[in-house]
């Protein structure tokens, strides 16, 4: 049995909840790149990331991992989310259903984010629990209806790793796709 | 204020829309077109304005006290009520309009859509200089009516490629009537024409205003240049030089009918002044049949100015005229390098003192075609002649509007320290296991308080920020610090099985997952691997890696 790594990349707005989703399964400790916000930015939160941040998850006697790489939310660095997108399995992207002001900025980021992607993607609607209401979000913010909407409560750690189940079972069904369509 | 519901603070992409002090309408446009916003302004004018934005360009605005669009196209004449009633979708009290053209295709279109943007930009206009002290911004909210769909391109129906906004994109049509180019000239060949009435006789070509004199003319043909009528040497090599040649490494086209050519579209160009041809600079002889016999193309498959050096040859005006043979060499590529860079005389004037007497002639220089765009171009963006002489562009000072966000001396200490962080963790982490120490164990319930983190050096452990030294964060660091190449859980847990420690199996031991109803339907919870799947190929073998991930995830969930 060889060693198997799946890496999940975790982008969206500012503050939608991307690093608690990747504490929220990570065993290990994070790796956490946060530095104290400033200006418009610490109205909202104190710490923010500002490089990515890092988990990953293992099995007991296995060689399985997962991989979870978080990148910062600010537009400015939205660059990283470029380059990491391209080097993962599968990609969440994480909204803020009460962030509306967030919206505008995400809808941009996330038709960037779709539009040469050659990977599955899931949005993971925070603060939301209606799957309905999570839905029409992500299709007003640009996501197509092949898209895994799921609504989440990431404050709650059980709540993140229901997403990261979901964003495994959508990359196992893409995968399996994949083999169906070359048999 | 800016309404918008929910919100609890902006974020620096939507707070440029806000309005906290009386301000002209024109300035929220200028800030949704730069931030490409894409929704709903409600200008808290008497009566309101809404305007509707795609990607910052507004598409379409109207008054609420407004008639619906489709009254209004019907009273402009442009639909007549059995179009309208046809080109409606009513979903309850909904009446759609974006596929009006759809579904009657008798509509017109184009009348219809300039109807719709002429009244917009009008109100707009008319709008723009209003002072306004309130607005409401409700982003991806479009007109009722569905007109956005009129101004956004259609899916892809491939589905591949996304949707993107045609709004500001220019209607073909308009370049398609666009009269032919007036002269039927070559498509390679650059042609720039001024508006001034005067200089419309003369057209300029790449090389006008292009001092002559760097080209130096040998002594032994400038006999031949006496006057601008004088004939083209059959024995001489005739090389059009045009700038696309410069630039382009496609095979050119070039060929000696091309010479000619532009005849009828006579340059006022200056004879060459015999007396002004340095011999030393000619390399080879006008003669030389080699370089006469070898195809055009060939010649001038070039990249750069450099690989013109050692070049030979001759340039042709399109009103016949030609300039002797010539060959340049890395001296001239100097010179024609050194226009971009030799600063600037104010005074566009030619200092005979400074001035290469062996290259330049005051006859030489085409006065007229130097100074003719300067009468009517930018002032700052200017032909000039330097010194010794040179044709130069006379550029505007670089000015920036706003500061750098950061240069990289100034980036803070805690944002270099996490990046480094990261990528350490990048290296240390993210490559798959190698040998059996980078192997992840799995950190069930650890007791973290029996494991004081070790120091490591250059990382502050202890509950502080490794930069700041200020408290870290609990959530981010959960009161320890980040791992470091000493303190990883491959090594602590190598060591933990060195000393004879174990990891808490009971409640890492693998149990059947609970089949929730409605759950996804692959549910496979450390299910014994499929020895003919695992025997399949690596493709199966990771499709039962993610599963036993799926479900090891799932037990924590219960």
């Amino acid at each position: 049995m060889s060693a198997q790594t799946f890496k999940i990349l975790v982008t969206g707005p500012f503050a939608a909840g991307k690093t608690s989703m990747i504490q929220s399964v990570s065993q290990t400790q994070v790796i956490s790149t946060d530095v104290f916000t400033s200006g418009d930015e610490s109205d909202v939160k104190s710490h923010t990331t500002v490089a990515m941040d890092f988990g990953t998850y293992g099995l007991e006697g296995d060689d399985t991992r997962l991989l979870l790489f978080g990148t910062p939310g600010q537009a400015r660095f939205r660059f990283m989310t470029d380059i990491l997108k391209g080097d993962v399995d599968v990609v969440a992207f994480v909204i803020d259903a009460e962030a509306t002001e967030t919206h505008a900025a995400a809808g941009v980021e996330l038709r960037a984010l779709l539009r040469d992607l050659r990977t599955p993607a899931v949005i993971a609607v925070n603060r939301c629990d209606d799957v309905t209401v999570a839905r029409r979000l992500a299709r007003s913010l640009g996501a197509l209806d092949g898209e895994a909407v799921v609504p989440c409560q990431l404050i709650d750690p059980d709540s993140g790793r229901e997403v990261v189940v979901e964003i495994l079972l959508t990359l196992l069904a893409s995968m399996e796709s994949s083999k169906a369509e070359v048999a | 204020m800016m309404h918008n519901t929910g919100s609890t603070a902006a974020t620096a992409d939507t707070a440029a829309l806000t309005v906290d002090r009386p301000q002209p309408v024109w300035m929220t446009l200028n800030e949704a077109r730069e931030r490409a916003f894409t929704g709903e302004i409600v200008f808290e004018v008497d009566p309101e304005v809404l305007a509707y934005l795609d990607n910052g360009v507004v598409y379409y605005a109207e008054r609420v006290s407004d008639v619906s669009l489709g009254r209004r196209l019907l009273d402009a004449g442009l639909i007549d009520m059995a179009q309208l009633e046809r080109g409606t979708v009513r979903v309850g009290d909904i009446e759609h309009l974006g596929r009006l053209f759809d579904r009657d295709p008798s509509v017109d279109r184009d009348a219809v859509v300039v109807m719709a943007e002429s009244s917009t930009e009008e109100l707009i206009a008319d709008l723009a200089n209003r002072a306004i002290t309130s607005v409401r911004v409700t982003a991806y909210r479009h007109h009722p009516s569905g007109v956005h769909r009129w101004f956004v391109a259609p899916l892809d129906p491939t589905g591949v490629t996304r949707p993107l906004s045609a709004v500001a994109q220019l209607d073909s049509t308009v370049v398609d009537d666009l009269p032919e180019l007036p002269y039927g000239v070559d498509a390679d060949e650059l042609t720039i024409e001024w508006d001034d009435a005067d200089a419309t006789n003369a057209h300029l070509t790449p090389f006008d205003g292009f001092d002559m004199s760097l080209l130096d003319l040998g002594d032994e043909h400038a006999e031949d240049v006496t006057d601008e009528a004088s004939e083209i040497d059959d024995e001489v090599f005739e090389l059009s030089l045009d700038l696309a040649e410069y630039t382009d490494t496609e095979p050119s086209d070039t060929d000696d009918g091309f010479v000619g050519a532009e005849q009828e579209q006579a340059v006022d160009a200056e004879p060459v002044d015999a007396e002004a041809v340095d011999a030393e600079a000619v390399d080879q002889p006008v003669d030389d049949r080699d370089a006469v016999d070898q195809p055009v193309d060939d010649l001038v498959d070039v990249e750069t100015l450099d690989d013109l050096a050692d070049f030979e040859f001759s340039v042709v005006w399109p009103d016949g005229s030609a300039e002797p043979t010539t060959s340049v060499s890395s001296t001239e590529v100097d010179h024609l390098d050194a226009i971009d860079t030799e600063p600037t005389d104010d005074e566009n004037t030619v200092d005979e003192n400074t001035v290469d007497e062996s290259t330049v002639d005051e006859s030489t220089v085409d006065e007229s075609a130097v100074d003719e765009p300067v009468v009517d171009a930018d002032p700052e963006l200017a032909f000039t002649r330097s010194d010794e002489g040179e044709i130069q562009f006379s550029m505007p000072p670089l000015t920036l509007d706003d500061e750098p966000e950061a240069a990289d001396a100034d980036v803070p200490d805690d944002v270099a320290d996490a990046v480094r962080r990261a990528i350490a963790a990048i290296e240390t982490a993210s490559v798959p296991g190698a040998d059996d120490t980078t192997k992840l164990p799995v950190v069930a319930d650890v007791d973290r308080d029996d494991h004081e983190p070790p120091t490591d050096d250059g990382i502050d452990v202890g509950g502080t920020s490794p930069a700041t030294g200020a408290p870290a964060p609990t959530g981010a660091f959960g009161g320890l610090a980040p791992p470091t190449m000493a303190t990883r859980a491959e090594v602590l847990y190598g060591q933990m099985a060195d000393d004879g420690s174990t990891v808490d199996t009971a409640t890492s031991a693998p149990t059947l997952a609970e089949r929730t109803p409605g759950a996804a339907s692959v549910v496979f919870v450390d299910d014994p691997v499929d020895e003919d799947e695992s025997d399949a190929g690596g493709g199966n073998e990771r499709s039962s890696a993610l599963r036993r991930l799926i479900g090891s995830l799932r037990r924590k969930d219960h």
